[in-house]
């Protein structure tokens, strides 16, 4: 099914500040955002409305990877996606010079939405990467399909972005 | 959102009660509210709002327009919560603070009485 | 760069991409979403959404953009407004996908929710009110125009209007003072009372170059200005477009509260 997300400049900020933050030993962060959806005839829209930010005890020191959160990140996540009844996104940024999630972090995400899909079953789980001049959402349907990219990733409010798919 | 004991009070009228925020306002959305006799359909979805709106006090909306007894003006059709809503015009001049069920009563009159 | 947009690269490097992908919807498409169908099409936009369900009358021929004489031809098969601007778009793109609607927008509202921008070209600020919340729900810019001529005794005609762009997150038409309580109490008390309002294609015109101008400047960003709402008062009679007053005045919020960022997607029901 073709998706579309939509995010609001200002949470987009939020994000951003976030994500930007150094810390100690990782060497990048990582974030969750809540998101609601819609059907739009034949497509979804995934809008993403709460950012849920990792706290700094929370990271494992792994040399081996840009970044590494512990159970207990994964658990606030979960438990505010049940909270909330909301889709999960997993969160993180790149320089634009890497407009695409990288191996490790396609390796991660199917170790996580397992979790998240069972916690809200029909919601639209997945991953958004952040690359700076735009953005790039992979999102699970929940059905046994596999997973697919968001035709777009749209930052609404001023100035807008729009960061399309490649046709 | 809404007082418990108020929603309470009016779960024998409906099959089931859900709340709702739309624009700033709260809603109750009344599925299977049962209508009065003389009513088609006899019970349908409605959605209450209890805080004043387009210059009534309070409004109950349908999911339908409702066939009753008397004719009635239906002034609204339109879109709330994500769904289609229709609504009649009626208010009264009693503007005493109302619980839920009071509402809900005050506003099915308009379908029963001239 | 395709020689259709040479004399529009000033609009950014990017705007090509952007004005053939974006997918715009456009609420109503009388005196003035003619327009702004009109000026779109020329634009090069490419993804339409449309929603109209009235067909073509004598008393529109004096607005309605791309109608002409024999569509307004009682007896015979009427012409949907959605028709002329399907007969408009495709005249200068062939190739368009126009996904359009001879109805109201909320009888089939799926459509609605894939666009990046929406017009609302309504004639009521109930219809506002309504269009506007589904925009914020589904995180959508709306720019709404209407044009008002109102006959005064024996002084002249005062020909006014609004041109609002209301950007989720930022304040709503409520927050600019533009939807008020009472203004939707006064107009649901008239409810049914209202004749054929006044109306002119000059008027139209203005609000909607206005409308696609800011439009353009959102989804291109060619200004580099664009960092806030927008509330545009006509004066028709002085043939002059001015920022309301009231925009100034207020101080406006920062944020909204009429729609929270939580109040987002398919509406959440609580149960009770």
């Amino acid at each position: 099914m073709k998706a579309t997300v939509r995010i609001q400049r200002r949470l987009l900020v939020e994000m951003e500040d976030d994500l930007d933050r150094p810390h100690e030993f990782a060497k990048e962060r990582l974030g969750f955002v809540l998101a609601r959806w819609a059907r739009a005839a034949s497509e979804l829209v995934v809008i993403p409305f709460e950012y849920i930010s990792i706290a700094d005890d929370n990271y494992i020191d792994d040399a081996k990877v840009g970044a590494k959160m512990n159970s207990t990140a994964i658990r606030a996540a979960l438990q505010a996606t049940l909270n909330s009844g909301a889709a999960c996104l997993h969160v993180h940024a790149h320089h634009p010079t890497m407009p695409f999630f990288g191996d490790l972090d396609l390796t991660e995400q199917e170790k996580l939405m397992p979790s998240f899909l069972a916690t809200v079953p029909d919601a639209p789980h997945g991953a958004l990467l952040l690359y700076g001049t735009g953005a790039v959402a992979r999102l699970w349907s929940g059905n046994g399909r596999p997973p697919g990219y968001a035709e777009r990733v749209t930052v609404v409010g001023f100035p807008m972005r729009f960061s399309w798919r490649s046709s | 959102m809404f007082p418990k004991d108020q929603i309470e009070e009016l779960k024998h009228c409906c099959q089931a009660m859900s709340a709702c925020q739309d624009g700033g306002i709260d809603y109750l959305l009344l599925e299977g509210l049962a209508l009065p006799s003389g009513c088609s359909p006899a019970r349908i979805d409605a959605l209450l709002c209890p805080t004043p709106r387009d210059g009534y006090p309070s409004r109950l909306f349908f999911a339908a327009q409702i066939q009753s007894p008397f004719a009635r003006n239906w002034n609204f059709s339109g879109r709330i919560c994500e769904r289609n809503w229709h609504g009649y015009s009626w208010k009264t001049d009693d503007l005493r603070p109302m619980r839920l069920a009071q509402l809900v009563r005050l506003h099915l009159d308009g379908l029963r009485r001239a | 760069m395709n020689e259709r947009f040479s004399r529009q690269s000033f609009l950014g490097p990017d705007s090509e991409t952007v004005i053939t992908r974006a997918v715009i919807g456009v609420v109503g498409l009388g005196g003035g979403g003619s327009h702004i169908v009109q000026q779109l099409a020329h634009l090069g936009f490419h993804n339409f959404v449309l929603y109209d369900g009235d067909h073509v009358e004598e008393s529109n021929l004096n607005r309605l953009i791309g109608a002409t004489s024999a569509d307004a031809v009682t007896g015979v098969t009427e012409t949907s407004k959605l028709a002329i601007a399907l007969r408009v778009i495709h005249g200068l793109d062939p190739t368009a996908e126009v996904d359009g609607h001879s109805v109201r927008w909320q009888d089939e509202p799926g459509p609605l929710r894939r666009c990046d921008l929406i017009f609302g070209c309504v004639d009521s600020f109930s219809e506002r009110d309504q269009l506007e919340a589904t925009c914020r729900r589904h995180m959508i810019p709306l720019i709404d125009i209407g044009l008002d001529i109102a006959i005064v005794g024996d002084d002249p005609p005062l020909m006014g209007g609004q041109v609002i762009l209301s950007m989720p997150g930022e304040p709503c038409m409520h927050c600019l003072g533009f939807l008020t309580k009472d203004l939707l109490a006064k107009e649901a008390s008239n409810y049914g009372a209202a004749g054929p309002r006044p109306q002119v294609v000059f008027g139209n015109g203005v609000l909607a170059s206005t409308a696609v101008a800011i439009a353009v400047d959102l989804l291109t960003d060619w200004t580099r200005q664009l960092r806030r709402a927008v509330y545009l008062e006509y004066r028709g009679n002085e043939q002059a477009l001015r920022s309301h007053p009231r925009v100034k005045d207020k101080g406006i919020a920062p944020a909204c509260p009429h729609y929270p960022l939580t109040n987002v997607g398919s509406p959440i029901f609580h149960r009770l």
